[in-house]
């Protein structure tokens, strides 16, 4: 691609096209929406400048389609895709196909992608930059033998996970020498039938493990900074809640350190643009590399607050060949932000999704609230994509502060004809854990039960008086609009002239 | 004024309700308490404000159906389901029978999905709990289980199909029914 960007193509649906759209009009830059079958009435398309669809409604048939996205791009005219997060964000054949194509791909090079794409080689690749990863082996493990020993190097608990495995599946935590033959045997016999593969290798078992990452941005002239940490511990099910910026447990010596080692894993990679370096971090607030997401995350608006950046911008910038205009130095966090993930999930069934029309949206507003949607009012929320609705994204000068204004933010929330997971976070910014900064990635699992949903005490009489007032109403309309009709059925006589003024008139 | 006399269901619990104009104001009695409210409607049948003994309330009517009197009621960042019926009409109900349908489960979709496999076949044995079909949506897959112990009378066979909200999926009788 020659020259800066004049066009661009947002490869994304739901609120993150949205997202990257307001900014790209902000640069006065015109947006263009691909959009699948189902999806004609999307926001990203209301909102875009110019609307292309690319095919029916599962997204291996149209999100997913580079082919079909390369075509959208040539009949447009524009000169630079921006992938959003998810869909083909980080898949590098995309991004080699755009870049043969001489489009701009605003994210890094497939190169990066390649390298962090596959746990393996990036594991290998961080251990020989002196990155700190997860203690483990690096192989699959043969006999309880050399089991025992790997774990003695590595310490106890250990855990045996399946090489082929995923999904929480094929794993098990071993306390002490005397469990791990059996535990070998059984993991083994495990990963062999679910994944017809029984490799299994060994690593250190993190207690109370937080999820952790580091944002950190990188431009072509090689310059790279880092944003601070974002706290994502709050998660079900591998699935991300609810986040902060900063974590209650990083304080300045950790940032930095986190910060470094984030901007190294960058370099190695020859990162371009935003990108994330995800660490997990354990009990003694010990930091270990778990992977990095090589594009912009559902979560960055906490980070775009607290250090007042907006880094769909950023992103551009870097992508037209800009150099950052900020140093380490000059980054500095202020306040704290949150932000809470709205899934269309049911919090009362074991989060079953939910889809259908929006009959009714309240959104909150005043002092500290941001929220990034991708629904609106009348919107009928297809089956087809991720439960993800909107981010509701609170900023405040405390943690304390931003706890409070959410709680307030969620009273003004009304989001009905779909369920959603709001009764769940009224539920979790009530839990003494939680205003504390005291949880890991298990707080879900451990504490929360559909049962201790709570309704404000008023309800079911305000509902009650609503409801009887407005059918009384009702059918006190009706009445009076059957008594109209009855008496406004025409005379006889009026008939009787009517008839004859016809008679007359063909005669 | 003459009372209005209702009979509301909420939460499963049936209550007796009346209604008297007083003045610009309602009076609402429940359970013999009786509450002072004045109604101000900002969307007729849709959206209300309502203040109850002097509390300020915003009320949205979310789904309706003026002829079974059933209502989705918003308010207080919550919502909750109300039946109204008419006194009379309550009465004669009683009278007629509800219907109900003891010593049968009906697996319905409780959201528009692809079924993606039933899990139990006729005639099958099922205990409470069971999964009896996976309906996927929103990219998650998501097992349907049966509330009560018995025997697969019906079930939906053809796999991959798109359903939508309230189609039967399954039925479960007991053993002996």
């Amino acid at each position: 691609m020659a020259g800066k960007i004049t066009k661009v193509l947002v490869a994304n649906r739901g609120e993150i096209a949205l997202r990257v759209m307001r900014a790209l009009r902000e640069l006065e830059i015109p947006s263009v929406a691909v959009y699948s079958e189902v999806d004609r009435e999307a926001a990203h398309v209301l909102f875009a400048n110019e609307a292309v669809c690319i095919g029916p409604a599962p997204s291996t048939e149209s999100y997913l389609c580079i082919d079909k996205i390369l075509d959208a791009v040539h009949e447009t005219g524009a000169d630079a895709v921006h992938p959003g997060y998810g869909f083909l964000s980080e898949n590098s054949a995309f991004a080699r196909a755009l870049r043969d194509a001489g489009i701009g791909f605003i994210g890094p090079g497939p190169e990066a992608m390649e390298m962090m794409g596959n746990k393996l080689t990036a594991r290998a690749a961080m251990i020989a930059a002196g990155v700190r990863v997860i203690p483990g082996s690096d192989g699959a493990l043969g006999d309880p033998e050399e089991a025992l020993r790997l774990a003695r190097e590595i310490g106890f608990p250990v855990m045996l996970k399946a090489a082929a495995g995923g999904g929480g599946k094929g794993m098990r935590v071993v306390r002490d020498e005397s469990e791990m033959a059996s535990a070998l045997d059984a993991t083994q016999a495990e990963a062999a039938k679910a994944f017809a593969d029984s490799a299994v290798f060994v690593e250190k078992y993190i207690e109370k493990p937080r999820h952790i990452e580091i944002q950190v941005l990188a431009d072509r002239k090689g310059n790279a900074v880092y944003l601070g940490e974002r706290e994502c511990s709050i998660q079900r099910r591998h699935q991300k809640v609810v986040e902060e910026s900063p974590s209650p447990i990083v304080d300045e010596a950790m940032r930095r350190e986190m910060g470094e080692m984030a901007v190294m894993v960058a370099k190695t990679c020859d990162y371009e643009g935003a990108g994330t370096v995800e660490f997990m971090v354990d009990a003694n607030r010990d930091f270990y590399f778990l992977e990095m997401n090589t594009r912009l995350q559902v979560e960055h608006p906490i980070t775009e607050l607290t250090y007042n950046v907006d880094l769909v911008k950023l992103q551009i910038a870097v992508a037209n060949g800009e150099a950052l205009p900020f140093t380490q130095d000059e980054l500095v966090p202020h306040g704290w932000a949150m932000e809470f993930r709205i899934y269309a999930e049911d919090p009362a069934t074991d989060f079953l999704p939910s889809t259908g029309k929006i009959l009714r949206l309240r959104e909150p507003n005043g002092p500290g609230i941001r929220h990034d949607s991708g629904i609106y009012e009348k919107y009928d929320v297809p089956i087809y994509y991720d439960p993800l609705l909107s981010k509701l994204v609170i900023y405040g000068q405390t943690r304390n502060e931003v706890i409070q204004r959410a709680r307030r933010a969620f009273t003004e929330f009304v989001i009905a004809g779909i369920r959603t997971n709001l009764p769940f976070h009224q539920w979790l910014l009530r839990q003494p854990a939680f205003e504390k900064g005291d949880f890991d990635t298990h707080f879900i699992d451990a504490h929360f039960r559909p049962e201790y949903l709570e309704q404000d005490e008023d309800l079911p009489f305000v509902a009650l008086a609503a409801a009887t007032l407005a059918y009384h109403q009702h059918g006190r309309r009706m009445n009076f609009a059957g008594l109209q009709a009855f008496s406004r059925k025409p005379s006889k006589w009026k008939l009787a002239a009517r008839k004859e003024a016809v008679t007359r008139r063909q005669s | 004024m003459s009372a209005h006399r209702y009979v509301v269901t909420l939460n499963g619990e049936k209550k007796e309700v009346s209604l008297s104009p007083d003045g610009e104001r309602w009076a609402i009695t429940v359970d013999g308490v009786t509450h002072t409210l004045e109604q101000t409607v900002i969307e007729r049948d849709e959206i209300y404000s309502l203040i109850i003994g002097g509390q300020s309330y915003m009320v949205d009517l979310v789904e309706k159906n003026w002829d079974s009197g059933q209502f989705t009621v918003s308010a207080l960042a919550s919502s909750a389901q109300v039946i109204v019926r008419d006194e009379l009409e309550s009465i004669a109900e009683e009278l007629t029978g509800g219907g109900s349908k003891e010593g049968l489960f009906e697996l319905k979709a409780p959201m528009p999905g692809i079924l993606v496999k039933s899990l139990v076949k006729l005639g099958d044995h099922v205990a409470q709990g069971q999964g009896l079909v996976i309906l996927e949506a929103m990219k998650m897959q998501n097992e349907l289980a049966s509330e009560m112990e018995g025997i697969v009378q019906e079930v939906f066979v053809s796999d991959g199909q798109m359903v939508e909200t309230g189609a039967l999926l399954a039925r479960i009788i007991m053993e002996d029914a």
